[in-house]
């Protein structure tokens, strides 16, 4: 009991927000007679949810595939070249500084590269939503391994403890929490470059993912089911944030001032 | 002490410098014998923390030679923090030596020093929710877990409340002393050195050399040793040695 009381004194807020946003919308477009190719009101929006919910849920579907995969694949990844890199001071030097490049030239400028090594279709928005999450998750492990207590990497050291025992049993649980902060950035990022791998890599007709769909409703001048569309790829977003921030209390609840 | 104890380690002329040519500790000399214990007493920054580091092979001398009579002596640290996994409960950090050393019957050594120190009743809780002497308690099992043949205590209850460090300070006695591990402690303390030490070695301000060295010929330490004349007398003369710093090296 105490626990909703909880969280419903932490969502009752933004909710109240997000209420009082649409009311707005519904009230500013109805007043100045905005014509719905424009901007449509978020009534219009839901009647374009509930036209065909089974063609826009399953594309929801498959981009949430993509997102995961993504994903998964930078976090990996991530935690991994994060970690090699600590080991390896030389490589940290030469290659730290080019991984910036993967955060800094712009994904929309690679995607349609992306579609030409890995073809259309889901392969292609993987690559994308991965590499455009991909960085913050190597910078928040390598910062986490580094900041490692000397005093027990000393007491390691003591115990003669190898390098993947003491990178296992030391390393990455006292990275976690820095490296969750990572991953959560890389969540919100994770759905971007999914869209956008969409955008490029497009694979139409029934297998429409989001991006797509967003697309071909341009096309036709469909705005309402536009905003439905990326009202389904937020959800997907907060959906991941939420998952890896579940994650994330559950693995430090016991020990990590964060989570308290 | 014993003159014809036979020497669990030996520093033979140990120097050691740190860049850039800071002389930390001057030529000492001294024999540990096994199963004694020897406390190192000297004031702040004196290069005693080093001296203790080289004879565990964390550091190394410059100069000199450190003997061991065996020739891998296990060593087990207690630092002046606990060091304790903040991920890991009592029972799993008291448990780390052995389980890096791949010992698969380690529940019973665990359970039994967790008896020993009074943290039974505490296993399972996380080093967050312990007490500080709760938490050096906890330090101490681990350093014990091991049987090791050298214990050595790097100031551990330095930063503890009076009490709880002459509780401590019992506790040590009672688990260390009289067995087959040779112990070497730095402190601070002029009462705990001369509470706890077979030996107590004054050592003088930076670069570190022996000054002056005070065998402790008193059997079981017990709470009363504090208040007998003896300690009074000692204690008093180990101060007067630190404070005028000094006199002549050995």
């Amino acid at each position: 009991m105490r626990e909703w009381t909880r969280f419903w004194s932490v969502t009752w807020p933004p909710l109240l927000v997000v209420c009082l946003f649409m009311i707005v919308w519904q009230i500013m477009v109805m007043m100045f007679s905005i014509p719905p190719y424009m901007l449509p009101s978020p009534g219009q929006v839901l009647r374009a949810l509930a036209e065909e919910p089974t063609r826009l849920l399953a594309a929801t579907g498959r981009t949430a595939m993509a997102m995961l995969v993504g994903f998964a694949c930078s976090a990996i990844g991530g935690i991994v070249l994060g970690s090699c890199l600590t080991w390896v001071p030389l490589a940290r030097r030469g290659v730290y500084p080019l991984t910036l490049i993967l955060q800094m030239v712009p994904l929309v400028a690679i995607a349609p590269m992306l579609v030409v090594w890995f073809g259309w279709g889901i392969l292609s928005v993987i690559a994308a939503a991965c590499i455009v999450s991909i960085f913050p998750v190597i910078a928040s492990t390598l910062d986490g391994l580094q900041s490692v207590d000397p005093g027990l990497k000393e007491l390691f050291r003591i115990y003669n403890a190898g390098r993947i025992r003491t990178w296992w049993m030391l390393g990455f649980p006292s990275a976690l929490p820095s490296i969750f902060t990572g991953l959560r950035i890389a969540a919100g990022l994770a759905v971007i470059g999914a869209i956008v791998g969409e955008f490029v890599g497009s694979y139409g007709g029934d297998q429409a993912p989001l991006g797509s769909v967003i697309t071909s409703a341009l096309k036709q001048t469909r705005t309402d089911v536009v905003f439905a569309a990326i009202l389904l790829a937020a959800a997907l977003g907060f959906a991941l944030f939420g998952l890896v921030n579940l994650l994330g209390w559950w693995l430090l609840r016991r020990w990590h001032t964060s989570v308290h | 002490m014993d003159p014809g104890a036979a020497p669990g380690v030996e520093l033979i002329g140990v120097s050691k410098r740190f860049d850039p040519g800071i002389q930390v500790v001057d030529r000492v000399h001294l024999t540990i014998p096994i199963g004694k214990f020897v406390v190192l007493l000297g004031p702040t920054g004196c290069g005693k923390t080093t001296l203790l580091r080289m004879v565990g092979g964390v550091e190394f001398p410059d100069e000199g030679e450190i003997r061991f009579r065996q020739p891998a002596p296990r060593a087990s640290f207690c630092f002046q923090e606990s060091r304790l996994l903040p991920w890991r409960n009592v029972r799993r950090n008291v448990g780390l030596p052995l389980e890096l050393a791949g010992d698969q019957h380690r529940d019973e050594a665990v359970d039994a020093v967790l008896e020993l120190v009074g943290l039974a009743d505490a296993s399972q809780r996380m080093p967050a929710a312990l007490s500080g002497g709760m938490k050096m308690r906890a330090s101490l099992a681990r350093a014990l877990v091991s049987k090791p043949d050298l214990l050595l205590l790097d100031e551990p209850f330095g930063a503890l409340d009076e009490v709880t460090r002459f509780r401590l300070d019992e506790d040590v006695a009672r688990l260390v002393r009289g067995r087959d591990t040779t112990t070497l402690m730095v402190t601070h303390s002029i009462s705990e050195a001369v509470f706890l030490a077979d030996e107590v070695i004054v050592l003088s301000p930076r670069p570190a050399r022996v000054v002056e060295r005070f065998p402790v010929a008193f059997g079981e330490r017990l709470p009363q040793w504090r208040s007998h004349p003896e300690f009074a007398r000692l204690t008093s003369q180990v101060y007067e040695a630190l404070r005028s710093g000094m006199g002549e090296p050995v």
